[in-house]
């Protein structure tokens, strides 16, 4: 059995079924995000989990015992909530020792924990302050202080980073990465925004409608998407409809893409010959050339029609039939070795079989 | 120019509201220090009305009675009015609290004369003799409205993410009212107690109907002794009554204000 366990979990509100038989293990150690648009139940697992919600059904376990039933202050586990809620009638350094307090801990001991925690934390000047008086990135790390120095088992983190602004919001990672690594607990991770899963997870679990879409590395959840959900939901992507006719081999197949031809593709999920497919190519999988490319990439012909220069690389819209293709392209001159291509020029798309993700059709 | 009129304008303004509000009252505190007996013209400064009344124990004794009924009626009604409030806000969807509601409300836009009667004719019905005890209880009726109103606009600012996070600190319910709930309820309730406190002493309407004997207060003192006692007393006694009345409504807002300050801050980040 794995460190914290959550099998079947159902919750429901009134008719609404917030979260339909959410199953996942988290490693001790491990970073572990929930991931999903807003109302997809993510906050209604974290809940659960903290004891703030009854399941409707299913089990939590935390190092080998139930918790499902216990009430929040008997979990060995500390929330860092979406607005922080520190008490505001409570000094920093009160605010953190709450906790060692509530549970008897002697007074020169707490006044001790709550000296390492700021210093954890790298805010040892602010322990006199008042919540009204520091800012919201300080706020942020005196909550997740006021949880830590319980030392619980698990951190459950509840869009920790929503309230703050990018500059701020990408300081704060860097931040929750470090004091991560500085205390080894285990952390639950809940966020709409896949930048953040990303940078901070080991592992993710994506969440649609009350269900788990996928769970998997960073990597493996953008790299090869299971669900059609999750391709478009983490980074951008290209969708095309079509249909499998022919398998050339065990990894390789022939795909009708619907108004653009046959092309073969990457067949990891082992679709049949006859299949309805959806094709996922990301944007950055795709190259422009100014002049057809060689046999081995699969490209079709089409007409740029929309340019956005982003700094860092330029995003191309290319007519191609009935689509609009969207693709990103690096600036340097190891892949420019072409003009760059304008609006209204002929050029074409390519793209390697090995690059495509094939998805279950919805239709 | 049209600014230093409008500004001319608002002064004169305020300084008529001023006098028109106090002037009386000052009139009744310099009357007050007058030797005359009957006042209207002014004849010396004299301390003696002061003495006089100090001296009398039907005033003493009204005194001693407003101050218990305020305060008997002070701490019952602050308890019952703050957990009115609690509920009153943590069901708030529900029809009964609604009904509740609007119970609460009613005694703030009831006449006194009214809420008089109908609680002399309940005593009177159920054969209770007349007395502390029930000018008492008619305190804590209407002041039960006025602290449970004040605590709800406390509450309405209260951010009850505060009770989850001290749950998830391990704290139980006993700790989270103490070190939570109170603590950031507590202007409130006091601002609440404050104002029960002067309402109470102040009343004289309901006090009239159902007081009996021995249950002089002294609203009721004052009004009797304008029938008989010598009307410069009567300034002197009405301008001690005001001196404890104000500092008690003065402490009651200052507290108010100080202790809401930082919360309502934080409540709007």
């Amino acid at each position: 059995m794995d460190f914290f366990e959550l099998g079947n979990l159902q919750k429901y509100f009134g008719e609404n079924h917030v979260v339909d038989d959410a199953s996942f293990c988290v490693k001790r150690g491990e970073v572990f995000s929930l991931l999903g648009p807003s109302g997809c139940g993510k906050t209604t697992i974290l809940r659960m989990i903290g004891g703030f919600e009854e399941p409707d059904g299913g089990k939590i376990f935390l190092d080998n015992e139930e918790i499902t039933n216990l009430p929040p202050n008997k979990r060995k586990i500390n929330t860092v909530f979406q607005n922080y809620a520190l008490f505001p009638h409570m000094s920093v350094r009160d605010n953190i020792a709450f906790g060692p307090r509530t549970s008897g801990i002697k007074e020169a001991e707490v006044e001790k924990m709550v000296d390492e925690m700021l210093e954890i934390i790298r805010l040892k000047d602010l322990g006199d302050r008042m919540p009204a008086n520091i800012s919201g990135g300080q706020k942020q790390r005196i909550a997740i202080a006021r949880a830590l120095i319980n030392k619980p088992k698990l951190l459950l983190l509840d869009e920790p980073l929503a309230a703050l602004d990018l500059k701020l919001r990408q300081y704060m990672l860097l931040e929750l990465d470090r004091i991560h690594d500085e205390v080894g607990t285990t952390f639950i991770y809940v966020t709409h925004d896949q930048g953040e899963a990303m940078s901070l997870s080991d592992r993710i679990a994506v969440m649609n409608n009350g269900k788990i879409e996928q769970i998997g590395t960073p990597a493996e959840i953008y790299e090869n998407p299971k669900t059609r959900f999750v391709a478009s939901f983490i980074g951008d992507t290209n969708f095309f409809e079509g249909t499998v006719t022919e398998n050339i081999d065990r990894e390789y197949t022939k795909i009708d893409m619907v108004g653009l031809g046959e092309y073969p593709a990457y067949n990891d999920k082992k679709f049949e010959k006859g299949d309805r497919v959806t094709v996922s190519i990301r944007p950055e999988k795709f190259s422009i050339f100014m002049k057809e490319p060689g046999d081995n990439l699969n490209n079709c012909e089409g007409v740029v029609e929309d340019i956005v220069y982003q700094g860092a690389q330029t995003r191309y819209w290319v007519r191609v039939k009935d689509y609009r293709i969207n693709v990103v392209m690096q600036h340097n001159r190891c892949s420019l070795d072409f003009k760059q291509p304008t609006w209204g020029d002929k050029v074409w798309v390519a793209w390697h079989r090995d690059d495509v993700t094939l998805l279950e059709s919805p239709h | 120019m049209t600014k230093v009129n409008s500004r001319f304008t608002s002064l004169f303004v305020t300084i008529f509201v001023i006098i028109f509000m106090y002037l009386p009252i000052v009139m009744l505190v310099t009357m007050s220090f007058n030797a005359s007996r009957y006042g209207g013209k002014w004849t010396g400064f004299s301390l003696k009305w002061y003495e006089t009344l100090f001296r009398d124990h039907s005033v003493i004794n009204a005194t001693m009675n407003t101050l218990f009924v305020a305060l008997m009626a002070t701490i019952f009604s602050t308890i019952i009015g703050t957990l009115a409030a609690w509920v009153l806000n943590a069901y708030k969807n529900s029809n009964v609290q609604r009904l509740h509601y609007g119970l609460i409300y009613a005694p703030l836009v009831v006449p006194d004369v009214l809420m008089g009667i109908s609680l002399l004719l309940m005593f009177v019905s159920l054969k209770v003799d007349l007395g502390l005890t029930t000018v008492i209880l008619a305190h804590i009726t209407f002041c039960v409205s006025y602290v449970a109103f004040t605590v709800l606009a406390r509450l309405q600012d209260f951010d009850f993410a505060l009770i989850q996070a001290a749950q998830d600190l391990g704290a139980g319910s006993f700790r989270i009212f103490i070190k939570i709930i109170l603590p950031l309820l507590l202007p409130g309730i006091i601002a609440g107690a404050m104002m029960a406190f002067t309402l109470s002493m102040d009343d004289f309407v309901v006090t009239f109907f159902v007081g009996g004997p021995g249950s002089t207060t002294l609203p009721v003192k004052v009004y009797s002794m304008m029938k008989h006692g010598p009307p410069a007393i009567i300034n002197a006694l009405s301008v001690v009554f005001m001196a404890v009345t104000f500092t008690v409504a003065i402490i009651g807002n200052v507290l108010l204000r100080k202790k809401s300050s930082p919360s309502r801050a934080v409540a709007q980040h």
